[in-house]
This record gives structure tokens, sequence and C-alpha cells, in this order.
């Protein structure tokens, strides 16, 4: 069997590589209850595309540090009575923005509004924020390295995230008992965040997941690619390793193989075997970490990359039966 | 401003370098009416997708040119009215894109009918048997023979049966037949087009394919999707001594002799980096055409999803008016 990683025997028994804090529930729990206490309201700008029948808006909202993060919003066409629709919320990869108007428009074929944020400081409209103490010489995936964990920037992508699904639920037209989350790459851990932290979320598609198993990225030479703020970081800052465990302890409250257990929805995941960007046996960990109703799709010849035939199945997985 | 080409100014002005046949739209008129004349045989199956409350999925199989079995995707939105229609096109050497990629137009109001090109990475048959060589790629195949055995000649005339398709299908808006693709689904696009022309209302195409070989050739780009004319010089003609009837022969596939002849509205786009189809072949197709268009141009993108012309398609094809198609993009 092909691929960049370890054999596929191996891989559907390989666990991860470092292990998770024991507070790391407790943690975000914490992190969440705060979120629920936070007040905040979506602001929504109406988006024109002449001609169009679907609703298009960009949706503000202003993260606890004074962050302004946006996201796409598309509702299916008013109908005569106004209505709720089941809510998908779309995380991109890294360190790109969320998908086009014209490629999220494939929700309201079937019924779905869509809500897709844009990670802060990356390709989208969000705010950077502030980056936390450390080098900020290299991609915003490991900025805050030095400081402590909730000024790492990969935990608050997850707090925003987590604040996204609340914001979904605040909007009017939302049917709050059905929302769904889906994600590609970086997206796709931000997804698995989500459903970990809000049990109610019974539907979760990963598309190649990463953010996960930084200590397996590192030791096999993945900190390249996305991952590369890894390397330079310890190149940078920290040559001889003398202060590695402090370095992923930290990254072990960000590694979303520890959210896995935590999830109670449907998970449907997939993992290219040519992946050089988030390594198969770092996916690997996150899906054999979960116990839920789960099903993974193996492609040995795809990568880092959009599958069609992945796609299928998450709409087969949309349609009701 | 970054390019792999020349620049800007000469491509705005640059007119192609590949001969065109003389006989070149007798040949198409006739093979336009022979495929007119097929019988339209077709079938329409579930798809592995159940249909939603919003919109259906069929797999759709046609009796194409030389009795091939052409498979294509099917979506619809499930409505009393008449909805648009958009004939779509895909890359080479891939097949018609994922269910889900074809449903953003159904969420927008209009069907979809995907073609799979024969041989490629969908479902329709290629019949094969054209004389030459068959190790190399497509642009090549049937060199050797006629030009009606060309290849590509035939995946033309096939387009040609998707407007029979969106003519014949129910609850479709025969005024409202529109096309769209990329790379090879562009070149189709405008072929589709060219040849059937008051039948197309508005066609959109991205970094056309299969457009100046001569131009090609002559860059050394005749790598990855052209590596087919680098493979037919070195082994059939490797001192280039037959290379004027080698070119003129693919002029009868050339997108860019086929744009004169359309006249609905275009939106084109180009990325300026890209390095499988140079932008030079691109200027020489989009330069030819004489009716409405809008040519919308990437510095920093090259042959790949561009979301920023996606997003163009939007009220390109959403917007009622034909004259206002392009303007209100």
């Amino acid at each position: 069997m092909p691929g960049t990683d370890m054999s596929l025997e191996q891989l559907k028994i390989y666990q991860g590589s470092y292990p998770a804090p024991v507070d790391f529930e407790f943690h975000w729990e914490e992190v969440k209850r705060k979120l629920e206490a936070y007040t905040f309201k979506p602001e929504e700008e109406v988006v024109r595309f002449a001609g169009s029948k679907l609703r298009y808006s960009r949706i503000t909202i202003t993260a606890p540090d004074g962050t302004l993060l946006r996201a796409k919003y598309i509702r299916p066409q008013e109908g005569e009575q106004p209505r709720k629709y089941p809510l998908v919320v779309q995380f991109h990869d890294y360190p790109q923005a969320s998908r086009s108007w014209f490629h999220l428009s494939r929700y309201a074929a079937v019924g779905y509004a869509v809500l897709a944020p844009d990670c802060r400081g990356q390709g989208g409209c969000s705010e950077a924020g502030e980056p936390g103490k450390g080098a900020t010489g290299f991609g915003p995936m490991f900025f805050g390295l030095q400081d402590r964990v909730e000024k790492l920037y990969l935990h608050k992508i997850i707090e925003d995230a987590l604040l996204w699904i609340l914001a979904g639920k605040l909007l009017t037209e939302t049917e709050k008992e059905k929302i769904v989350v889906y994600g590609e790459g970086q997206g796709a851990g931000l997804a698995l965040s989500t459903a970990a932290l809000f049990s109610e979320i019974g539907l979760c598609g990963a598309h190649y997941p990463m953010l996960c198993d930084y200590y397996r990225v590192w030791e096999k030479d993945f900190d390249i690619n996305a991952y590369e703020g890894l390397r330079y970081y310890f190149r940078w800052k920290d040559p001889l390793h003398e202060r590695e465990k402090e370095v992923f302890d930290k990254l072990a409250y960000v590694d979303v193989k520890n959210f896995a257990p935590m999830i109670r929805g449907k998970v449907l995941m997939s993992t290219g075997l040519q992946d050089v960007v988030s390594p198969p046996s770092a996916q690997f960990a996150v899906f054999n970490g979960l116990q839920c109703e789960k099903r993974h799709l193996v492609y040995p010849k795809h990568g880092h990359e959009l599958i069609n035939f992945f796609e299928n199945e998450w709409l087969n997985c949309l349609i009701p039966g | 401003m970054p390019t792999m080409d020349m620049p800007l100014e000469q491509l705005k002005q640059y007119r192609g370098s590949t001969p065109c046949p003389e006989d070149f739209w007798e040949f198409w008129e006739k093979k336009v009416q022979e495929v007119w004349e097929l019988p339209l045989e077709y079938e329409l199956f579930p798809a592995e997708i159940p249909h939603a409350k919003e919109t259906a999925f069929y797999d759709l199989w046609i009796r194409g040119v030389r009795g091939a079995r052409i498979h294509a995707k099917y979506v619809k939105p499930l409505t009393e009215q008449k909805v648009p229609v958009i004939l779509q096109f895909h890359g080479y050497p891939g097949s018609s894109r994922g269910w889900f990629e074809q449903t953003a137009f159904a969420g927008m109001g209009r069907a979809v009918i995907a073609m799979d090109c024969p041989g490629q990475g969908g479902s329709s048959e290629d019949k094969g048997g054209r004389p030459g060589a068959t190790a190399a790629d497509h642009i090549i195949m049937g060199l050797a023979g006629e030009p009606e055995q060309l290849y590509y000649a035939e995946v033309f005339m096939n387009t040609c049966l998707m407007v029979r398709l969106a003519l014949t299908l129910e609850g479709l808006d025969s005024d409202r037949i529109y096309v769209n693709g990329a790379s090879q689904g562009a070149a189709l696009a405008l072929v589709c087009t060219a040849l059937n022309q008051p039948y197309i209302k508005r066609v959109a195409a991205l970094y056309p394919f299969l457009s100046d070989y001569r131009r090609v050739w002559e860059m050394d780009r005749d790598i990855i999707v052209y590596n087919g004319l680098a493979y037919h010089t070195r082994w059939f003609d490797p001192m280039g001594e037959k290379l004027e009837e080698t070119f003129t022969r693919l002029g009868y596939i050339d997108v860019q002799n086929f744009t004169e002849r359309i006249t609905c509205p275009v939106l084109c786009g180009t990325g300026l980096m890209d390095d499988v189809c140079p932008p030079s072949t691109q200027f020489a197709v989009f330069s030819g055409i004489k009716g409405p268009k809008k040519h919308l141009i990437f510095p920093e993108y090259a042959h790949e999803e561009i979301p920023a012309f996606d997003d163009k398609l939007i009220s390109f094809f959403g917007v009622e008016e034909d004259e206002l198609c392009l303007e209100q993009i």
C-alpha cells in the first residue's frame, strides 16, 4: 500500500505520540463556559450578486479579545413563509480563506444554510489580532509559542471556531438542533474541536484533518509546508531542544487528537495516504481516538487535496435518507 | 507584473501562430449536421446520491458519435417552473467533478448537464480504433488519419449532443442554455457554443486548453497536458520537416479557429502565471471573439481554482437579461 507514512496496518492501530494533558477536557469546558457567558451580537451585511436568488451575507462578530472575525453566510431562497434551516458551519484549510460564494452555494441545493468563517490572520476577511509572545517571522500557526497556552494562535482559532458555533445559534434562521460542521485540513481540525465541545452537533465531516499530533509531525520531519513554524521555532529559539517538553506540553492543549474521545455525534473522515502536509499517522491518531459512530475513507493515491469522491459521501450524509 | 509569457500589452495584441485549414468551416458545418441528424438515444438513471427535497440527481447515458456510450451527471432543481441549464465541461484528463460540486448551480436554481469526456477519468466510452499512436496524449490521437478521426473532433461533436439534450429534457428553459468550463472544459465550452450558436445564450471559459498548438510547441510548453505535441515530433517528425502539415491538421481542433462564430456574451479568465496553458494561447482564443466579452486577468494566479472568477459566475449566469450579464458581474 502506498503512502508517505507508516504501513496501513500500523496506521490503523496508531494512537499518537504525545499524551493529552490531564486537565484537557476541563480546560476546554472552561473556555466554552466563558464564551457562553460572553455577550456578542452577529452583525449582518448583505452581499449583493445581481440576479442571484440565494441570500448572501457577511457576518461579523467581535471575539472577546476585540478582534473582528468575519464569515460568509448563505441561505436558500426565501419562501412565502419565514422558516428556519439546518446550518452547516464550514471551516477552511490553512492559511486560506473560506471557499468562494459560488462554491458554498451548493448547500442551498440540499436545503441547508451555510456559515463559513475566515480564520483570523489568514487569507480571508477576519482581523489578525495580537500575536502573543514569540517570533512572528513565519506563518501564524505557531505564533505565541513563548506565551501561555491561552495566547497560542492555535488556541485562539479553536476558541474562535467555538464562538462561531454560538454565533450560528444566534442567527434567527438557524434550526438550532440541526447544526453540522465540516472542514478541510485545518478546517477539519476545527470542525472536530467544535463537535467535541458541542454534543448537540450530530454530524461532522473532516476532510484530511490537520492540527493534530504535533510531536509526530516534528519527529517525522513534516514540520515543513504548513507546519514549518515549528521547525523555525526550534531553530531560532531552542536549537538544542532544552525546552522541548514545555513546547509540546503547550501544544497538547491544541492537539485535535485530544478532542477526539469527547465527540458524541457521527464523524465522516478522510485521509489521503499521499498527504505530505498533515501526516496520515497524525490523522489516524485522531480517527483511532474517536469513540463515536465513525467512518474513515482512506484514499491511497490522493494527497492533501479536495477529493470529489469524499464530497459525494458528505453530500449523501446531508440528504435525509 | 508577473508573467510566464509575453508582456501583457503584447498579449492583448497577439492573434495566434497556428495555421487554420482552408476548409475549416466547411468541415465543421458538415460534422455538426451529422451529429444533429443522429438519433437521440438517452436514458436517465437514479444517481448514487438520493434526490433531496429541492434537487434531483441523475446519471445520464446517451449514444454518442460512432455509437459510444457517453455519460453525464445531470442535476436538476425540483420545481414546477422551467429552469435555465448549464452545460458543464471538465478539465483534462479528469471527469465531470463530484456531485456536490455540480450542485452549486442547482443551489442557484440552474440545472447542470456535465458530460464525461470519452476515455478520460469519467465513465464515457472511447471506441478507439484511430490511426496513429495511442501512447501519448489525446491531442495527437488520430493525427495520422483524416481530420474527422481526431479524438477531439469526436469530443467536439459529442458536445453538440449536450445541446440537443438541453432542448429535449423536460423542465428546462430552452431559451436559457448556458455553457461553462475551465481548461479543457473551457475549450469544449467555447467550441460547443461556436458550433451551436443560436441555442447558446452565454458562455464562461476559464484558461482554455486546446489552443494555438504551434505557439505551445515553439515555447517548449509541450509538456504536461500538451506533451503529445512533443512526442509527435520526436516519434514521427524528429527533424521538424512536416510541421506545417501537422499544425494545419491540428487546426481542425484548435479552439482559436472556432471563436469567430461566437456571438453571445462570453466571460473569459486567465491567470498570468499559467504554466500549463500559456497565456498567449488563451489570448489568441479570446481575441478572436467578436461578440460581447469580458476578459478577467489574474496576475498572480496559475492554472488553478480562482475563487474570484467563480464568484463572477453567480451573476453572469444569474442576471435575467443577456445584455446585462457582463455588465452586472
